[in-house]
């Protein structure tokens, strides 16, 4: 279950990276609102603060890791 | 903001960052690593523990009542216990200390039984005084790193105080780094690979500067609190409230206050107490327990845990008589906000709250802390050594650009020549020498690439054999597991020693295959400007 719960956090992240890629206005709020569901997965595990802690500490992991694979060419 | 301030503020970023930025890589880098280094290194580095499963509580509280009784009274006092964890000892450890010596010793004395966990055959006995036992415990390739990240080997306080001062100016460069790009949600995701060298550093040191602020200003924090409280924070805090009494501020706020002894005999009740410890919280680990006034009435046993849903450690109470007393930080039973925010800062700098999952983000993280002063300093030599009007020349930027891949190059193969070492004494050289090989070889090897950056290498070949080194130390590490020991990732019924060899291969392939890469970006970027180079 622990598995499950972690890889299913773990995809929401990437989506979420995925959409504040694309910066218009609904797609930013979409993935808030992808990152909160990848954080309930994770405090689904870790406890209420070491869910967050884990929640925030991979977000910003999988976005530095979009930024270096899909990184932009351009500023917008 | 004014633009002034701006420029003072990217003053202050780009001299901080230039001062500092060989050390703060040496402090990140080994951090990096030594969030990974207890339990998950120390279990790989240490065939005793690869096999380990819970010890049996009867057995600990057999132990214990056997060896006290082998003991002077004194020494009964206090018995530390340190279970084969991966966090301390790799030995089952029984220490008897008794804090005013006796007939042979003035300070702290300490007769220590140390005992194989896989069959509890006592492998060591020791006496002596109890700083010298801890200071000259077994180390393993893992341990020497963590302990180098600490305080650099300079032994404390000096190098308690350079790593504290290292995470304030960390904080500092976080800081003003976020304020000196305040374009930040326009650079959130621009990295532009296919530009020349100087765009791609420029473009991966904003981001990483900007994905990982919250996490670098933290660690920041934590390792300026971490460094600095036991040598500039305790004694002020003493020189405040206790007139300088450290001993007594000590005494105010232990965790562990010693008991009075009233020499009616009662059996601690050692079996039950880890019983009950392990059943209320089944998911932490115990790693270490101290009874205090054993087989008094007014014994004392305090256990240490990790992990489990609580995010700090834990220590629990509890009476002689097995009666669970309470739970509380490891800083003590002390109420307020302010020491719950406190005891957060340990897991949050160590990463060990929640498993090997958050410990793998906390170490990819860490690398990133560990290359933004490098990048940073790249960019500041780039800036200078190009244009119309450079303030350094050619010459001056190769030989910079040599002693960064000597210092820090130097130190990433220094560390991986460890593991691969570290399989070879565990097969070929006896225990109780390892720990004269470490430093040695860490250093030397260490000191011996970075003296290469005196001669005029082309700093390009250079840095691609540093690469390669490193990559060849860390590929040998699961075929000389292979040949020499019967424990390794085909054989041992460990997942976590199959999964570290694998994974040494394969950071090892990592490493050899950029060295290619290099020479490939070499030719392609840095073609045009070769007739300027020096090279040998």
């Amino acid at each position: 279950m622990i598995f499950i719960y972690l890889t299913l956090a773990c995809i929401l992240l990437i989506i979420s990276s995925l959409l504040l890629r694309k910066a218009s206005t609904t797609s930013c709020w979409l993935s808030l609102v992808i990152f909160i569901a990848a954080s309930i997965c994770f405090i689904a595990v870790y406890g209420s603060i070491g869910g967050v802690f884990v929640a925030i500490s991979g977000g910003l992991l999988t976005n530095l890791f979009v930024a270096f694979i899909f990184g932009k060419t351009i500023n917008k | 903001m004014k633009s002034v301030t701006l420029k003072k503020l990217f003053l202050l970023h780009s001299w901080v960052g230039i001062v500092t930025a060989i050390l703060l890589f040496i402090v990140c880098f080994t951090g990096a690593l030594a969030v990974l280094s207890r339990p998950e290194l120390k279990i790989w580095a240490n065939p005793e523990l690869h096999q380990l499963s819970t010890i049996p509580s009867e057995k600990v509280t057999e132990l214990i009542n056997k060896y006290h009784q082998k003991v002077p009274e004194a020494f009964g006092e206090n018995i530390h216990v340190y279970l084969p964890t991966g966090h301390n000892t790799h030995l089952l450890t029984l220490l008897f200390e008794s804090h005013d010596g006796d007939e042979n010793y003035t300070e702290e004395a300490a007769y220590a039984y140390q005992f194989d966990p896989r069959n509890f055959e006592l492998v060591k006995e020791y006496y002596g005084t109890a700083a010298y036992f801890y200071e000259h415990r077994k180390t393993d390739a893992p341990s020497f790193i963590g302990h180098f990240h600490a305080d650099l080997h300079l032994g404390r306080p000096i190098g308690l105080i350079l790593t504290g001062f290292l995470g304030l100016t960390l904080l500092v460069s976080t800081i003003t780094g976020l304020f000196i790009h305040r374009q930040l949600i326009k650079e959130l995701f621009t990295f532009r690979r296919k530009k020349e060298l100087n765009v791609v550093v420029s473009d991966a040191h904003k981001i990483m500067g900007i994905w990982g602020s919250l996490f670098h200003g933290i660690i920041g924090l934590s390792g300026a609190f971490l460094g600095l409280a036991t040598i500039i924070l305790l004694p002020a805090a003493a020189f405040v409230s206790f007139g300088g009494d450290q001993a007594k501020l000590v005494e105010r706020f232990t965790a562990m206050p010693e008991p009075i002894i009233s020499h009616n005999y009662q059996a601690t009740d050692i079996n039950a107490i880890l019983i009950d410890a392990q059943t209320r919280y089944p998911k932490a680990k115990i790693v270490d327990l101290t009874v205090m006034a054993h087989n008094d009435t007014n014994a004392e046993v305090y256990l240490r845990l990790l992990g489990g849903d609580a995010v700090a450690s834990q220590l629990l109470q509890y009476h002689g008589n097995g009666e669970f007393s309470k739970s509380m930080s490891s800083l003590g039973d002390i109420p307020g906000p302010a020491i719950k925010v406190l005891t957060l800062l340990f897991p949050l700098h160590f990463g060990n709250f929640a498993g090997i999952f958050v410990k793998c983000i906390w170490a990819l993280l860490g690398l990133t802390t560990a290359l933004l002063p490098l990048s940073g300093m790249m960019m500041w030599l780039a800036k200078r050594s190009r244009g119309s009007n450079p303030t350094l020349s050619e010459l001056a930027y190769q030989r910079w650009n040599r002693a960064i891949i000597g210092s820090c190059g130097g130190l990433v193969l220094a560390s991986a020549i460890l593991f691969p070492a570290q399989v070879l004494l565990n097969n070929l050289v006896a225990v109780e020498l390892h720990n004269q090989y470490f430093g040695p070889l860490f250093f030397y090897s260490w000191l011996a690439w970075f003296l290469l950056a005196i001669f005029p290498l082309n700093y390009h070949r250079y840095l691609q054999v540093t690469l390669l080194v490193t990559g060849v130390s860390c590929m040998a590490v699961l075929p000389l597991n292979v040949v020499l020991s019967s424990s390794h990732a085909f054989m041992a019924n460990n997942l976590l020693v199959t999964v570290v060899d694998i994974s040494f291969f394969m950071i090892g392939l990592f490493g050899v295959y950029a060295t290619k890469r290099i020479n490939v970006k070499r030719l392609a970027l840095v073609e045009p400007a070769v007739h300027q180079e020096v090279s040998v």
